[in-house]
């Protein structure tokens, strides 16, 4: 009974660590969230300019957003990096997440004072991505 | 002493080997009238020689189904007797000792 | 005239009461990841919950009981007690997300913080369960939830590829970029959200609340067996909806604002409206079948006097225990708790919990004692068995599938 415990503890301990994740893994899944966040956060925006979404909608689905953002930012920031590979790694990724959550930011305070944002989203998109494709990681 | 003191202890023959844990109590209403039921009377204990988990209901014989469920549970429950109250000698900490002389009856009703 | 009428409100309650804030958010997470390829999953918890609710209402009805009663009766109190337990935590989770995502479903209607609404909607639930006539508000809620149909509807606007949806929801595939830990973990998760025990808890106490006798059980069978199918019909119009808009899109849902957007792209403003006053609908009514629930399940194993057919000065306890419940839930959101993250946690935990309810009920349901001649017959319980492998299955793997994908991530 007791050793059957035991693997139990074992199988559930190395199933954890497994889901434990390196820099690579780690920036590549901020970096995933930040883009997602900042995918709907444009998708929200455009929907509110055709006028097809409503202001509490789009003001809601922009602070969701930027939670999230900033999730992923403090996220990679805990990311403990110990060769220079990595260190450049999660420091490109941290400059992409730390400008989607500027953008999303400024996007919110545009939609809260009831104007368009003039958010440069191709821009941002475009960062993350690289700094994606530089994790190596398959988003 | 009520019922959860009983249930799941260890039950003993005289000689102090053991013969299994208390199952299930079985009551009889034979009592003195009681408002308009008749009082119920503790008539003995279920003994199961394996464990001192419940019996769900499967000790009687028109409860057959669903049909894995009541294998499992007469499985479990294999060498369940029933011990008359009568036959209890005593209830000490150590678990309920039966008398000298007692009878193993069959637990299965209908 | 009036017995038609009373079918339709009853078809009606049952497709509003089957959808809760966790089968909104977690169909909407699946649908943007996995698009309808998880379907099945729907399907089958549809099954299950149509099965054993008939059965727990057969059971209310043939032996004026209901399901804690005669758990605690057949189980003894060691058993019983960490039963009850279990799924009383486990109700309290549900009712903490239920509670969070009325606040949720009502910033989207106003832009004020979810904070704020959060002792507006627990007040709001102990309000109604305390005044309100139990049909009242059970037919109310489950109306109004209705307007949760806009998602089948805005499923057609958005034009999709009918044939790509039918072949992802018939063949199944593990998406690209998702792993098979991932995609199971998801399917318990569903199957949580679509069998949840509160469901249970509460169809059998409804049952005894609206006195049922045996006459009652053909209709109750028929709101039932058409009711939930179609309320898992929406859930996965829900996914597809994601699936559609958000999926192609690589945004992954993990708010509930997010399952508004593909509603607005597909119909407009009139068209998030009607969802939004389905989101508070069934998280309301979802709210307060889980708040009666807490009562329920504790007042029946300690058989305490309770139901909302007495005064609330009549079942003092049951009505407490609500208001205790209420509380604790707002306590646990006051901490600034993601409502949308408890949702997924407990429509996981719940799926641990099944077999917890579901063994008792398909016994019970088989005992001449308490059934008479209305005991289970052989084809139910050859499924009830089947069901009973799934969910102890689903069970078993839900906590080592959680830690192995770090919650689905």
């Amino acid at each position: 009974m007791r050793t059957w415990a035991a693997a139990v503890v074992a199988l559930l301990l190395a199933a954890a660590l497994a889901g434990c994740s390196g820099v690579r893994q780690g920036s590549a899944s901020s970096l995933d969230q930040a883009g997602s966040a900042v995918r709907t956060a444009r998708l929200a925006v455009e929907l509110d300019a055709r006028g097809r979404s409503t202001h509490p909608v789009t003001a809601t689905a922009l602070d969701d957003a930027l939670t999230k953002a900033s999730q992923a930012q403090s996220g990679i920031a805990a990311l403990g990096a110990s060769t220079r590979v990595n260190r450049r790694i999660r420091d490109e990724a941290a400059r992409a997440i730390d400008d989607a959550v500027r953008l999303l930011a400024d996007a919110r305070d545009a939609v809260d004072a009831g104007r368009a944002p003039a958010a440069d989203w191709d821009r941002v998109e475009a960062e993350l991505a690289r700094a994606t494709v530089a994790t190596g990681e398959a988003p | 002493m009520i019922l959860s003191d009983l249930l799941g202890v260890p039950v003993t023959d005289p000689a102090g080997a053991p013969l299994g844990r208390v199952a299930d109590a079985r009551f009889v209403l034979d009592g003195p009238l009681d408002g308009q039921l008749a009082a119920a009377r503790l008539f003995g204990l279920l003994v199961s020689p394996h464990t001192g988990s419940s019996f769900l209901g499967y000790e009687r014989r028109t409860m057959r189904a669903p049909y894995p469920i009541a294998v499992v549970l007469r499985w479990r429950h294999r060498g369940i007797f029933l011990l008359r109250w009568e036959d209890v000698e005593r209830v000490d900490r150590d678990g309920v000792h039966a008398r000298p002389g007692w009878t193993r009856y069959d637990a299965t009703i209908d | 005239m009036k017995g038609l009428f009373a079918v339709a409100l009853g078809v009606l309650t049952a497709i509003g009461g089957f959808l809760d804030i966790g089968d909104l958010v977690t169909s909407s997470v699946v649908g943007s990841r996995f698009g309808l390829s998880l379907a099945w999953v729907v399907v089958v918890g549809v099954v299950g919950i149509c099965l054993f609710a008939q059965m727990s209402g057969r059971v209310a009805a043939a032996s004026g009981r209901a399901t804690f009663e005669i758990i605690r009766e057949r189980l003894g109190p060691r058993a019983g007690a960490a039963n009850l337990i279990a799924s009383f935590l486990i109700n309290l989770m549900t009712l903490t997300a239920e509670v969070g995502g009325i606040a949720l479903s009502l910033q989207l209607a106003s832009s004020v913080a979810p904070g704020a609404w959060i002792p507006v909607a627990a007040f709001g639930v102990w309000l109604v369960i305390w005044r309100v006539k139990y049909d009242l508000m059970e037919n109310v809620t489950g109306m109004l939830g209705l307007a949760l149909v806009v998602f089948a509807v805005a499923v057609f606007l958005l034009h999709p590829d009918w044939s790509s949806l039918a072949t992802q929801a018939l063949t199944s595939p593990v998406p690209a970029g998702e792993s098979a830990g991932t995609y199971w973990y998801y399917a318990v998760a569903l199957f949580g959200s679509a069998m949840t025990p509160y469901e249970v808890f509460f169809f059998s106490s409804g049952a005894v609340e609206e006195k049922w006798t045996l006459k009652d059980l053909a209709q109750s069978r028929l709101n039932v067996l058409v009711g939930f199918p179609l309320g898992g019909l929406l859930t996965l119009a829900l996914a597809a909806c994601a699936a559609l808009v958000l999926m192609p899109q690589n945004v992954e849902v993990t708010s509930l604002s997010q399952v508004l957007l593909p509603i607005a792209q597909a119909g407009g403003k009139l068209a998030v409206a009607f969802a939004i006053v389905g989101f508070v609908a069934a998280t309301f009514g979802a709210a307060l079948e889980t708040g009666l629930s807490t009562g329920y399940t504790l007042a029946q194993f300690f058989g305490w006097s309770w139901g909302k057919f007495r005064r609330p000065t009549r079942a003092a306890r049951f009505h407490l225990t609500i208001m205790i419940g209420l509380v604790i839930a707002m306590g646990v959101l006051a901490t600034g708790v993601d409502p949308v993250q408890v949702t997924e946690y407990s429509v996981v935990f719940s799926a641990i919990a099944l077999p917890l309810t579901y063994l008792p009920i398909l016994i019970v349901a088989n005992d001449p004692e308490y059934m008479g001649e209305h005991v289970n017959g052989r084809i139910t319980n050859v499924v009830g068995m089947v069901y009973l492998v799934i969910i102890l299955v689903a069970a078993i793997a839900a906590i080592p599938l959680m830690i192995a994908t770090g919650a689905g991530a």
